[in-house]
């Protein structure tokens, strides 16, 4: 039987049956610990053939790795993730989303801070797909939710050498990085899809990717004043400014039916809930006291106004989630506005 | 089963391969068949020997039967047709 | 299509044959064992359940393709 170290540079494997595969790819240290699909060159085709991409071709490229991510190692992982072909698509589109520069992959997949790349599809793909935008959005039973944001994580591990403990510095990490991915719910929403407001035409799918820890759930169920209901969610980001990271980035916002009918019952747009936000999410310096952190308090200033956002464009604002419930979450970013969301079309 | 499995990493760093010498005719070689035992290959394969010999002056034709068609050939049933001047393999359906 | 290739790397010129619906599953495997535009030799699908006539058609179509990607 081959070592690890022997198998790392073989192209192909022969093995008894599947659950041999899995045996196989979890001694070699290719899985996210969770059982695999098989990849067998059939299945790596049917993914490609979906794409209209041969094997060879790049999709991306993490510039500080300088490592490729072809579309055969996109369908390998997404075929162990258990994608169907038809998700290929919204895989390409992440991989080229997370490449961009303003992503920064490498800083933020590295990171001591552990964090995932959210994914929020938008457009008919998610209808065709069958995604879940409503029922659990973050944690859901769907296959394409689920085994999407899978994939992603895997081709992190296995073609960028994000591994714990090796590239992956995580001290703890987030359950986010098993899998992140959620679908806009367009359909139940007058709000304009985010992947739009991000520049992308109406009617057309696209991804939208940002560097994120977990997401912190508030719940504020008695309140009919938008204020209130964004003061709420302008405190938990207060508190993470505190506890986790001061600094200014993409925060996403995320929204299902009852608190999203609070703002739209009273004329609210995601501009207005941006607006509210940037303004009250921010935090004096000397808060930090507040918080155990006196040492790094007085350093200076300690009137000092931080915000959340450097500007209100920086929030993401996302309808999703399911129809009953009065809560809402924050999704912070991995660390300041060093990782930018990016949004791809597909 | 039998299966084949792809290595997801990016660790492999397959080397571009340059395809064998080809030869200018067949006039004369040996050619060696690799069946690989999926229905109906032995007699294609057949009709293919035959047109070799009586059409391009082929010497002879070696045909070799694999046991396991979703496997690779094993080293030792490659090695007997090492002779041949060229090898045909199939029918993957 | 692998011990057509593999035939190669012993320096012995080969062809792999198959049906067309097996050719993006061939095209992936050449790829991965470095080898991406591997020439193969395609025939129609199925040959299961062929007749003796079928075969024989089939053969002509191996046979004419083998021969050119055998030569120089």
């Amino acid at each position: 039987m081959a070592t690890s170290i022997d198998d790392a540079r073989q192209i192909s494997f022969e093995v008894e049956d599947a659950p041999a595969a899995n045996e196989l790819f979890w001694r070699n240290g290719w899985t996210d610990g969770l059982p695999i699909v098989a990849p067998t060159p059939e299945r790596v085709a049917e993914f490609l053939e979906v794409a209209g991409l041969a094997a060879e071709d790049v999709v991306g490229t993490e510039v500080v790795r300088e490592r490729s991510i072809s579309a055969g190692k996109i369908a390998i992982n997404a075929v162990m993730a258990g994608c169907l072909p038809s998700y290929m698509p919204v895989l390409v589109s992440v991989v080229q989303a997370l490449c961009e520069p303003e992503y920064s992959l490498h800083g933020a997949s590295a990171s001591t801070g552990g964090s995932a790349p959210l994914i929020v599809v938008n457009g008919p793909i998610r209808t065709r797909l069958g995604m879940e935008s409503q029922h659990s959005a973050f944690a859901t039973n769907n296959r394409a939710n689920a085994t999407i944001g899978r994939a992603e994580r895997l081709i992190l591990m296995n073609v960028l050498g994000s591994i714990p403990g090796q590239m992956d510095r995580s001290t703890l990490g987030h359950p986010g990085k098993l899998t992140f991915c959620i679908a806009e719910d367009e359909e139940d929403s007058p709000w304009t899809p985010l992947a739009q407001e991000r520049g992308v035409p109406p009617g057309a799918s696209a991804v939208t990717v940002m560097a994120a820890e977990s997401l912190h759930q508030v719940l504020n169920e008695w309140t009919h004043d938008p204020r209130e209901l964004l003061e709420t969610l302008a405190a938990a980001m207060r508190a993470n400014m505190l506890t986790y990271s001061i600094w200014a980035g993409n925060y996403a916002l995320v929204l299902p039916s009852q608190p999203r009918q609070v703002l739209t019952d009273a004329g609210w747009s995601k501009d207005d809930v941006r607006e509210y936000i940037f303004q009250s999410a921010r935090v004096t310096r000397g808060q930090w006291r507040d918080v155990g952190k006196a040492i790094i308090a007085k350093r200076s200033d300690e009137s000092r106004v931080y915000t959340a956002l450097r500007d209100p464009s920086d929030l993401l604002v996302v309808a999703a989630g399911g129809p009953a419930g009065g809560f809402a979450a924050i999704v912070p970013p991995w660390y300041g506005n060093k990782s930018l969301a990016v949004t791809k079309v597909i | 089963m039998p299966i084949t499995v792809l290595n997801p990493t990016s660790l492999t760093e397959p080397q571009s391969l340059h395809a064998a010498r080809r030869p200018s005719s067949l006039q004369d070689a040996l050619i060696g068949m690799l069946d690989n035992g999926k229905v109906n290959t032995d007699q294609i394969f057949r009709f293919v020997a035959d047109g070799l010999r009586e059409r391009y002056g082929v010497r002879e034709v070696v045909w070799r039967r694999k046991h396991n068609f979703s496997r690779p050939a094993p080293p030792d049933l490659l090695a007997e047709l090492r002779a041949c001047d060229a090898i045909i393999t199939g029918i993957g359906d | 299509m692998h011990d057509a290739i593999s035939a190669e790397r012993l320096g012995i010129p080969a062809v792999g044959v198959m049906t067309n619906r097996f050719l993006p599953t061939a095209r992936t495997m050449a790829t991965f064992l470095g080898f991406a535009d591997y020439p193969v030799v395609s025939i129609e699908h199925p040959i299961s359940n062929n007749t003796e006539a079928e075969n024989h058609q089939h053969a002509e179509e191996v046979l004419r393709q083998s021969v050119r990607l055998l030569l120089f």
